[in-house]
């Protein structure tokens, strides 16, 4: 495979005059292949940005960051321009601004004095056009569109400078659960189409697990490990980053769970247990496993669904899970 | 309406303004004889060759220079610090120039010497260069050494505090005639500047408006912010240091030949965004030439009433026709944004 982006032995932080530096993460080697997508996690603080920062030329504490095969240092910002595109969390709020003109300034390290014309031009423009679907918002202006419109319309500008990677900074934190859906796809797309590489940081592991080629993860050890998403939950390195006394992984579906505390036991038999279960644990009910025994019983009918509680030996009949719940979260819990 | 024909109705409005400002005035002359006098024939009294020459077409080029250079450096204040409120003053360059004249008109109370005698008919544009030149200086001082323009924005701002604290003081101390000095000369005026400052004054604003075009690319960078424009490869300080130049020698010295005339700077490139319903630079920068000479030309006329035998204070009118079309333009958009939103 081939490595656009290869980083060694970097240190990452700032640098603080006549005192230590402060260290944010470090890493032995990461790589980045052509036609991936990598999703960049960690918690806040951790250095995402500033990794996707140092990517644009900020320097770093120490190590070396290879791009195409020579250091970073040693290209100018304009032959960057060409190599590397950002899209970041800046607000543009530019009244009149079309989203056509927006994605055609993405040509400017190719065209720095006047429009883009050239026939290469207008087909790339096109091209990140399509790739981001915002042909019926060409003609509007960007203030007036949605903030999953205007994302994508800042990834086509992007895009427009064709570059070799494109980076982008939490592209997704604003956007409702489709907007990030749609736009990790096209990226994705995009990526795979046109064989270049997409680095995006996020908070999203469950979004992240279903796209991303790879993920550098940010530790809390401050080293950054690197893998397919299924490789760093098998290796407990998400586990590690990610869970602390009130969140745990289901080990099954990847999803964040978040720890509550069990005081009484339930035992449930009938129908559609799985969500009745996870509503009852929401009030500190835990499931009680087949041979145990408990003072409070609950069993769900199929007809029309009705919910049989017995306490102690007293009984009584609920027609939906919120009545059940309702009188479930005021008993005493001794 | 395509963008071409607004311009060419602009260019025409423009026409129409500068000739009626040559054939009309406070003095009647037959329009025959100015159409005459204009093809280079001798004139019947040589009292209307001095108003049509020494007056009107100075007065009139003036205003159409003064209200190109303005808006134009208004529009490049706007987009460099992604601020709708600035403008030639947001920099401190307009209060520069200010105290610079009012070192010179109030200072003679204090100083022994008379500053004036020395330059002549130059020494009120001399003193605003010299303010502007120096607030300028101190803003690209700063600009060197701070990131951000919003900072750059502040610098301007505390100047202009300064100054105008630094008038006020020095108001105290003048004389009454002083004080009417600098306030005739605050109140703004096209029509102060001969022959002889305008071969100063036009070649050095064409010359910064013809500069500008070649940043129009950059300019429209610039809308997305610094960071942005750094990412696509842009030499920030190359750039900045070029905007900022030339939008303080056209707001400069234009303040400095025509005092400090209030509006036209922040307006104009409200208006053209709004005429052309466009940010790109390849438009806003002839629109707002255009709309700022055919502005200015304009308030130059309701200021020199035909008939009328007193001249109104420019800077009063630039406000009057201003404000209106700008609080319209803005509150009409800001409704429309609700309502697709």
């Amino acid at each position: 495979m081939n490595s656009i982006l290869e980083i060694s032995d970097m240190r990452l932080g700032f640098a603080k005059a006549g005192s230590k530096d402060i260290l944010l993460s470090e890493c032995e080697q990461l790589d980045l292949y052509a036609g991936n997508l990598v999703c960049l996690m960690g918690a806040n603080g951790s250095g995402k940005s500033t990794l996707i920062s140092a990517l644009s030329g900020t320097p770093i504490l120490s190590g070396s960051i290879k791009l195409l095969g020579k250091e970073i240092d040693s290209y100018s910002n304009s032959e960057l321009a060409k190599i590397c595109a950002f899209v970041y969390t800046d607000k543009i709020d530019v009244d009149y601004l079309k989203v056509s003109d927006l994605v055609e300034l993405g040509r400017f390290p190719y065209q720095r004095w006047k429009s883009a014309v050239l026939d290469e031009d207008k087909m790339i423009i096109e091209q990140a056009i399509e790739a981001m679907e915002l042909k019926p918002f060409l003609n509007r202006n960007l203030i007036t569109l949605s903030d999953g419109e205007k994302q994508r319309a800042m990834i086509a500008r992007a895009m427009a400078q064709d570059p070799q990677i494109l980076l982008l900074d939490e592209p997704t934190s604003f956007l409702d659960l489709p907007h990030k859906v749609k736009t990790l796809k096209l990226l994705r797309n995009w990526s795979r189409t046109k064989n270049r590489a997409v680095l995006l940081s996020t908070h999203d592991l469950s979004l992240s697990m279903s796209v991303a080629d790879h993920i550098w993860l940010m530790m809390p050890n401050k080293k950054i490990v690197s893998g397919a998403p299924e490789g760093l939950m098998l290796s407990n390195a998400i586990k590690e980053s990610f869970c602390t006394d009130d969140v745990r992984i289901n080990p099954i579906d990847g999803h964040f769970e978040i720890v509550q505390e069990e005081c009484l036991k339930i035992k449930i038999n009938g129908i559609n247990c799985n969500w009745t279960n996870r509503a009852l644990s929401r009030i500190g009910y835990g499931l009680c496993s087949d041979h145990e025994e408990s003072e409070i019983n609950l069993k769900i009918t199929n007809s029309n669904i009705r919910y049989e509680l017995t306490v102690k030996n007293l009984k009584t009949t609920y027609s939906s899970l919120f009545d059940l719940m309702s009188f479930l979260r005021y008993l005493p819990k001794n | 309406m395509h963008n071409s024909i607004k311009l060419c109705v602009l260019f025409i409005l423009w026409i129409i303004f500068f000739s009626v400002g040559l054939y009309k005035g406070s003095i009647e002359i037959p329009s025959e004889a100015i159409t005459s006098m204009l093809f280079g024939n001798e004139a019947l009294k040589k009292s209307w060759e001095l108003t049509l020459f020494e007056l009107r077409l100075p007065k009139i080029i003036t205003a159409s220079i003064a209200g190109a250079a303005l808006s134009l450096s208004g529009l490049l204040m706007q987009t460099f610090f992604r601020n709708p409120l600035a403008g030639p003053f947001v920099l401190g360059v307009s209060s520069g120039a200010s105290l610079g004249v009012a070192v010179l008109i109030l200072g003679q109370s204090i100083f022994v010497f008379e500053l004036a005698g020395f330059f002549g008919q130059f020494s009120t544009a001399f003193a605003a260069s010299i303010g502007s030149g120096l607030s300028m200086a101190l803003v690209l001082f700063v600009a060197r050494w701070v990131k951000g323009s919003v900072t750059l924005l502040i610098v301007g701002l505390m100047l202009n505090y300064l100054t105008s604290s630094v008038v006020s003081l020095l108001i105290f101390w003048s004389t009454a005639e002083e004080i009417q000095n600098f306030a005739l000369w605050n109140l703004g005026s096209f029509s102060d500047v001969n022959w002889i400052q305008m071969k100063i004054y036009c070649p050095s604003m064409l010359l910064f408006i013809i500069l500008s075009f070649f940043f129009i690319r950059p300019l429209d960078v610039f809308l997305l912010g610094e960071r942005y424009a750094k990412s696509m490869g842009m030499q920030l300080k190359m750039i900045r240091f070029w905007i900022i130049i030339i939008a303080s020698v056209l707001a400069g010295m234009t303040t400095a030949f025509c005092g400090p005339i209030a509006f036209v700077g922040i307006a104009v490139p409200h208006i053209a965004r709004r005429v052309f319903k466009t940010a790109r630079h390849t438009l806003l920068i002839p629109g707002c030439i255009l709309i700022g000479m055919v502005l200015t030309t304009f308030a130059d006329l309701l200021c020199h009433l035909p008939t009328s035998p007193h001249t109104l204070p420019l800077n009063a009118i630039t406000s009057l026709i201003g404000t209106p079309i700008v609080l319209l333009l803005v509150i009409g958009t800001s409704r429309g944004h609700k309502e697709i939103s």
